[in-house]
């Protein structure tokens, strides 16, 4: 009887900490609509939130390829406040699940998905105004996704965040960058051992074709502050963050597998010649010191944009790097208020 | 569940008894130092389990000892008797005893979950262990996994008691926090059930922290707290790590 008693209450005790689990969350990842897209192996988590009585839905896509859309900045929660955001993990990225292989990593599969996300979005909340905002890698796939006009009806504005539109130019001038940078940082006495070493590395003709090389020209961009331009504005995740989060492992684990991928075939990705196709309102948003995608890139897709030049918009963030939402989200978020308000 | 009650008398250097009649110290120290004759009250087959003998420590400082057969007796009383290890003396298998484990399984330290499992030590300090539990990733996933293992574990005169294993089981996964939705190529939108995916789950197990009150105590519970490294293939092709802390106790259940 003794030892039922004992059973019974480690049962109890081992049950109640098992159902409490939501109290555990950090506020940061609670509310919203939480749901997931299941398309050809890939199981893509979608997070709504925001002001859906808005009727205005901005459909955010995540940089990388294979980061995650989940670490919601600052500027983002502000835009809330007035329209709703659809974030989302794109297959074999962040904490997408599933076992997509990696056949299917291609940038007509990333396509085909963010269309039905699209439907499922329409779907759910009755037809709202769709904007897409892509950002990094998201630009590329915003890009790819309306360069079809089929999918362009469903789509109010677009909105590019330092896109790779053009991957291939981009990654060249990304390396005239470092380059450049780190003959200042020889000139100026700072560093000078690493940044001859690096000099030498990228004098060998450097093929961004594996994850090693790939993370040393990113170390290189984000010591020469080319990710963040002020440093102080650098996101610090505690590992807090990651405990009481829907964040895995998976981010890191995606994210490499993701940069490892040929299919992409990122050395060659270039939707330049296609942008003409593009006709819906657009918004291209640059950091005037990006040193990953340079800021030649802005003009690039503004100019090759087929909008009508009275509804394509171009600014420079003169603090920023590679995220102008991140350093200067004050005037962020106003570009984009006056850009959707004027558009939904 | 019967108790027999053995007398030694214990006279150094002189043995002679029928070989029922006496426990054959396989003890090292024991057979070269001591022999004990004893007077049984129940006429019993001594064992050739090395778990099942009595220490020779017990004869020579208590001059006077009491066996406890053990295939009948509780693990309570073993342990007041023995300075042998629990894991030794007091397993499932050689004193009838049930150990079953309740644990806390919190997936990444905070994803509560838990595990209900089965220990027989079926060799020295080695044991197999068979557990089903679940745990819950919030808006990330539910996993529910069944495994089976090997396990070593020692445990000190004072209780302490470390244990290292290795395992490996199924695990099942779904998709958490919401609905899942499946579309077809012209847009048609429906919610799909979420019959889940299964996955391969090796682990590893370092139990640091564990503690046997056997040793010091009359009640026949160990308590564990162990880190666990288990991975979940395929996940996207790979395999995913993912840490887990469990935090609990086994109960010895008489039978």
């Amino acid at each position: 009887m003794k030892q039922g008693k004992v059973v019974i209450i480690l049962f109890a005790i081992t049950l109640f900490l098992s159902s409490c689990g939501d109290f555990l969350l950090n506020d940061e990842f609670k509310g919203g609509d939480w749901f997931y897209l299941e398309n050809a192996g890939a199981i893509m988590p979608v997070w709504v939130k925001g002001n859906k009585s808005s009727n205005t839905f901005v459909i955010f896509l995540h940089g990388g390829p294979g980061d995650t859309a989940m670490t919601v900045e600052p500027a983002f929660k502000t835009l809330e406040k007035d329209y709703a955001f659809v974030y989302y993990d794109q297959r074999g990225s962040g904490i997408a699940q599933g076992n997509a292989k990696p056949e299917s990593f291609t940038i007509e599969q990333f396509v085909e998905d963010l269309l039905k996300l699209v439907h499922l979005i329409r779907h759910k909340y009755n037809n709202p105004t769709l904007f897409l905002m892509g950002h990094s890698w998201g630009g590329a796939l915003g890009t790819a996704y309306l360069v079809d006009a089929q999918n362009q009806q469903y789509i109010s504005g677009w909105i590019e965040i330092d896109g790779a539109s053009n991957f291939k130019v981009g990654l060249e001038r990304s390396v005239d960058w470092v380059t450049n940078k780190a003959k200042e940082k020889i000139e100026a006495g700072e560093d000078v051992k690493h940044w001859k070493k690096e000099l030498g590395w990228y004098g060998k003709s450097v093929v961004f074709d594996n994850y090693k090389v790939i993370s040393r020209h990113v170390s290189n961009v984000d010591k020469l502050n080319g990710y963040v331009f002020d440093p102080s504005k650098k996101p610090h995740y505690g590992i807090s963050d990651y405990l009481n989060s829907p964040l895995s492992l998976s981010v890191y684990l995606n994210s490499f597998n993701m940069l490892s991928n040929h299919n992409l075939n990122l050395n060659e990705f270039n939707l330049t010649p296609e942008m003409h196709k593009i006709t819906v309102p657009s918004l291209v948003l640059w950091g005037n010191h990006d040193g990953i995608l340079p800021v030649e890139l802005a003009y690039n897709s503004y100019n090759n944009l087929g909008t009508h030049t009275n509804d394509k918009y171009l600014n420079i963030f003169e603090y920023s790097a590679h995220s102008p939402q991140l350093e200067e989200p004050e005037l962020f978020v106003e570009k984009v208020k006056e850009f959707v308000e004027k558009y939904k | 569940m019967r108790k027999l009650n053995i007398l030694f008398l214990l006279t150094a250097g002189i043995f002679s008894a029928r070989a029922e009649d006496f426990v054959a110290l396989k003890n090292e120290n024991a057979t070269k130092a001591n022999v004990a004759k004893i007077t049984l009250s129940e006429k019993f087959e001594p064992s050739e389990n090395p778990a099942e003998t009595v220490e020779s420590q017990d004869i020579v400082s208590n001059g006077t000892a009491e066996v406890i057969h053990p295939e009948t007796t509780a693990p309570t009383v073993q342990a007041e008797k023995t300075n042998g290890s629990p894991d030794n003396d007091a397993d499932g298998k050689n004193k009838k005893t049930l150990p079953i484990n309740i644990s806390y399984f919190g997936e990444t330290l905070v994803h509560p979950g838990m595990e209900i499992g089965y220990e027989n030590n079926f060799f020295r300090s080695f044991f197999y262990t068979a557990s089903i539990g679940v745990y819950f990733h919030q808006r990330n996933h539910t996993g529910l996994f069944l495994s089976g293992g090997l396990n070593w574990r020692h445990t000190f005169s004072f209780g302490y008691s470390p244990e290292f294993g290795i395992a490996l089981g199924y695990l099942h996964t779904w998709e958490a926090g919401g609905p899942t939705y499946i579309v077809d190529k012209d847009g048609k939108v429906s919610q799909k059930t979420k019959w889940g995916r299964p996955h391969v789950m090796p682990s590893i197990k370092l139990g640091l922290l564990g503690w046997d009150l056997r040793k010091k105590t009359n009640i026949p519970l160990r308590i564990n707290a162990d880190v666990i490294v288990f991975g979940r293939y395929p996940f996207n092709n790979l395999m995913l790590p993912h840490f887990a802390l469990k935090i609990g106790a086994t109960y010895y259940f008489a039978l």
